[in-house]
């Protein structure tokens, strides 16, 4: 149940008949039980029924000779696109309303720090980044480039290097020196 | 044989507004003759003289043909030409405080005053017929004149002219809370004033039951 505080809030939109059904209830509700709003309701809608009951004014009957005359001295100014109008017109072709004063300097400065930011940026761009798989497929072709001229080589000298005889395919079951050449049971090949 | 009924449709405001582009007289004139009556009442609630509203009225009317470029039809016609109605009026206040409201501030008015010089009109409570007794207009004009501009503007825009609340608040430019608030207040502030009368009235309405 609303109190009156709340309902003399309301009243005025309720004698207008804007407020949705669920409010107006409410406050409806709150009437059937309260003499004083229901007073002051009444008041207004009497007011109300007293302003839209006020005549339409005339204007005198010489109104239309004398806005002839005055329209005469007057000219219309030529269209001369001033720097806001030609902001405006920017904005218009934008599909921004131009008669927006107060988000005209927000865009402003929107756009005047998008325009820092890039020119900021775009000395220190280095262009595209190479592709990542491209990358991988060169290292593995100079990986196994590394690996060919390894075996070649190796194959030149195999004893030179222990590590090349199983690149090269072949080895020898007796090692070149004791001290360098692992046992053939250590290298865990046979 | 059948009789051809001619019917006239009236051009749209757009239209009217293309053709006064055009530098169109009679498109002009049109416009005048529709909508000088529906300002001249306004100017003529929110000034109280007749004088000032004619002379706005015009004023409103040279506005639009100089600026008629500048119309972009995010509104209606009839809200731009009162929203330029209502700057001139601020405007004219700002410019001589003396002069607002016409009427002179020393003239009592009926409310809880008993002492005031007004009588009761004497009619029933039916606004119609309040409004028949012109004591009662101008007790009601007066009481418009001593609101604060604001709150005059919605309630003479609201209840006077029936303009819906959106419409209001883009002829202001405020937000519809606001001339919501502002209609609250303004009805509040017209009830003090009209006291008497409404009083009168609902004395007479029970005496009738």
């Amino acid at each position: 149940m609303m109190i009156c505080n709340q309902v003399k809030l309301l009243l005025s939109e309720f004698t207008d008949e804007t407020l949705d059904v669920s409010t107006a209830w409410k406050v409806q509700t709150h009437l059937a039980a309260c003499t004083a709003c229901t007073n002051l309701s009444r008041d207004l809608l009497t007011m109300r029924q007293v302003l839209q009951a006020l005549p339409t004014r005339q204007p005198s009957d010489q109104f239309d000779a004398k806005l002839a005359q005055r329209l005469a001295l007057t000219r219309r100014p030529p269209l001369v696109l001033t720097r806001q109008g030609r902001l405006a017109g920017i904005f218009r072709t934008i599909g921004l309303p131009a008669t927006g004063r107060r988000l005209r300097p927000a865009l402003a400065l929107g756009f005047a720090l998008t325009a820092i930011a890039a020119a900021v940026w775009v000395p220190q761009y280095q262009g595209p980044t190479p592709d990542s798989s491209a990358v991988h497929l060169a290292d593995k072709a100079f990986v196994a480039d590394c690996v060919a001229q390894h075996r070649r080589a190796a194959a030149a000298e195999p004893l030179a290097d222990l590590a090349a005889q199983n690149l090269a395919g072949n080895l020898d079951a007796t090692p070149a020196s004791d001290s360098y050449a692992p046992k053939a049971s250590d290298t865990g090949l046979f | 044989m059948g009789y051809a009924q001619v019917i006239r449709v009236p051009v749209p405001d757009l239209s009217l507004v293309e053709r006064c582009r055009a530098s169109d007289e009679s498109a002009f004139n049109e416009v005048v003759s529709r909508y000088k009556s529906k300002v001249y009442s306004y100017i003529y609630r929110m000034t109280g003289s007749s004088d000032d509203a004619e002379d706005l009225t015009q004023e409103v009317f040279i506005r639009m043909y100089t600026s008629i470029d500048s119309f972009r039809s995010q509104s209606s016609l009839s809200t731009w030409l009162f929203r330029i109605a209502s700057n001139l009026c601020i405007d004219r206040f700002r410019r001589s405080r003396t002069r607002t409201p016409a009427y002179s501030l020393d003239e009592p008015i009926l409310g809880n005053d008993s002492e005031s010089g007004h009588e009761i009109p004497d009619s029933t409570y039916e606004p119609q017929r309040l409004l028949e007794n012109t004591e009662m207009a101008e007790q009601i004009q007066l009481s418009l004149a001593q609101l604060p501009e604001k709150l005059r503007a919605a309630v003479i825009l609201h209840d006077v002219e029936g303009l819906p609340y959106e419409e209001i608040a883009q002829i202001v430019g405020c937000p519809l809370g606001t001339v919501k608030s502002r209609l609250f207040n303004a009805r509040m502030q017209l009830r003090e004033k009209l006291s008497g009368y409404l009083a009168a009235g609902e004395r007479r309405v029970d005496d009738d039951l």
